[in-house]
């Protein structure tokens, strides 16, 4: 079943450089940001999720705000 | 490309390479520094990906040694993983889909129990999925 309610999609181009965009959250609209992957999800702060680096900061929490 | 773990799942993306573990690869006149190593298809040395840093060393002879798109295609798998690892551990659903043009599109559920309205027109939803 494809995913259609509030969500980030994320592009992946042939050379590994990221775009996001995040859909679906109410308030929120459409936020579209290029970033290098490290600031895939924190990109989306403002609007959306926050961002928390963990050790590794190219692995970080999505913190939905959905609904 | 710092995760081992992740960078294992991109290798194992693109067949025909290897993961080597982390050491000090051979090149044609010296020796690579110490990091990841990754024997890519068709390429006569393995690539070099410095743990600390995430940055590839390589010598392709500016190709004669290997296809750079075969770096490309790490690269784009490690950002698949690193992200599918990322909503996996979230809890996340998360599909992947392979575009005409060669990129990968990732939908990562944010719907966490909340109800929401898809502004782009989809159906209303209940924790992110339709319902």
């Amino acid at each position: 079943m494809a995913i259609t309610g509030p969500r980030i999609e994320i592009i992946v181009d042939k050379k590994g450089s990221t775009a996001t965009t995040v859909h679906g959250v109410t308030g929120g609209g459409c936020h579209t940001v290029s970033q290098p992957y490290e600031a895939l999800f924190g990109a989306v702060t403002d609007t959306v999720a926050t961002s928390e680096a963990y050790e590794d900061p190219e692995l970080v929490e999505i913190k939905s705000h959905a609904g | 490309m710092k995760n081992a773990d992740v960078l294992k799942k991109a290798v194992e993306r693109i067949p025909g390479a290897v993961y080597q573990g982390i050491g000090t690869a051979r090149r044609y006149n010296t020796t690579s520094e110490h990091g990841y190593m990754v024997k890519l298809p068709g390429w006569t040395y393995p690539v070099t990906i410095d743990a600390v840093t995430g940055e590839c060393s390589y010598d392709n002879y500016n190709g004669s040694w290997g296809n750079i798109a075969e770096l490309d295609k790490l690269s784009q798998g490690y950002a698949v993983e690193a992200a599918k690892m990322v909503a996996e551990r979230e809890g996340r659903e998360c599909e992947e889909l392979k575009l005409d043009d060669g990129s990968i599109k990732l939908v990562v559920s944010l719907g966490g129990g909340g109800y929401g309205v898809d502004p782009d027109g989809g159906a209303p939803v209940v924790g992110g999925w339709s319902v």
